[in-house]
């Protein structure tokens, strides 16, 4: 009997590409934002940094999840 | 679009098992009803767990006395370990962690003993290379931030562009 289940190679690089263009569309986003309700530069600056961080953040949890071991062990302690 | 999308992200996942991984082998072989397990799903190369749940084939009743011994060989190395009831959580399998060094085709035979009773069981697996590491994916993470770093210049530039060209008055 023969167990076969292989991942592609190509997966985690076409992951983090995904995650990476989830990371670039949310600070443009947030910047199109901030200068839209800000009045002068500097102060969409400072409206955006917070979003920024919280995206780089997600984006930094993201690919830190994605290469976790996902295995289940509970059979040996 | 979302249709296809999930289509995508479905023929994509891989699928999920319970408690102990997947399901290697499942057969009778009187007096004896044996499965083995292995985890990770899929196996990949470096530690794997192995279990095996050993039945009586009359009453279904798990065999809690048996001595459990797993090899396993691929073209390169072998590896022989004893599964015991003391590594597994419930202590109704038989478990062991062995390492595999190379991906591919690994034979395995199970041993299962009680008393004058043996059993002897083989097949095989295909092991996946080595989970992927952080460190050879960089030129990937370093992308989003240059292409920020772009647009931020850009942005920069248009700004001063801007506020340096005269105003036009109607």
């Amino acid at each position: 009997m023969t167990l076969s289940a292989a991942i592609p190679s190509w997966l985690p690089a076409a992951q983090i590409l995904l995650l990476d263009a989830g990371l670039v569309l949310s600070v443009y986003l947030a910047w199109r934002t901030a200068r839209r309700e800000a009045g002068n530069v500097r102060r969409a600056v400072g409206l955006l940094m917070p979003w920024a961080a919280l995206a780089i953040g997600l984006y930094a949890a993201a690919v830190w999840i994605l290469f976790q071991p996902m295995q289940m062990r509970g059979m040996v302690m | 679009m979302a249709k296809v999308t999930g289509w995508v992200f479905l023929a994509m996942a891989a699928p999920l098992f319970a408690d102990g991984g997947a399901v290697l082998l499942h057969e009778q072989h009187p007096p004896f009803v044996i499965t083995v397990f292995g985890s990770p799903v899929p196996l990949r190369a470096g530690n794997v767990d192995l279990s095996v749940f050993v039945q009586s084939s009359e009453t279904l009743e798990p065999v809690l006395d048996a001595e459990v011994l797993i090899r396993l060989r691929s073209s390169r190395s072998e590896v022989k370990v004893r599964a015991t009831r003391a590594r597994s959580n419930n202590h109704l399998m038989y478990a062991a962690s062995a390492h595999l060094d190379d991906p591919g085709k690994w034979d395995y035979s199970v041993t299962v003993k009680t008393g004058s009773q043996a059993v002897d069981l083989t097949g095989s697996f295909d092991v996946s290379p080595e989970p992927p590491k952080l460190d050879g994916y960089w030129p990937y993470l370093l992308l989003p931030f240059c292409a920020l770093g772009v647009f931020a210049l850009h942005q920069r530039l248009s700004l001063r562009r801007l506020a340096k060209a005269p105003i036009s008055r109607v």
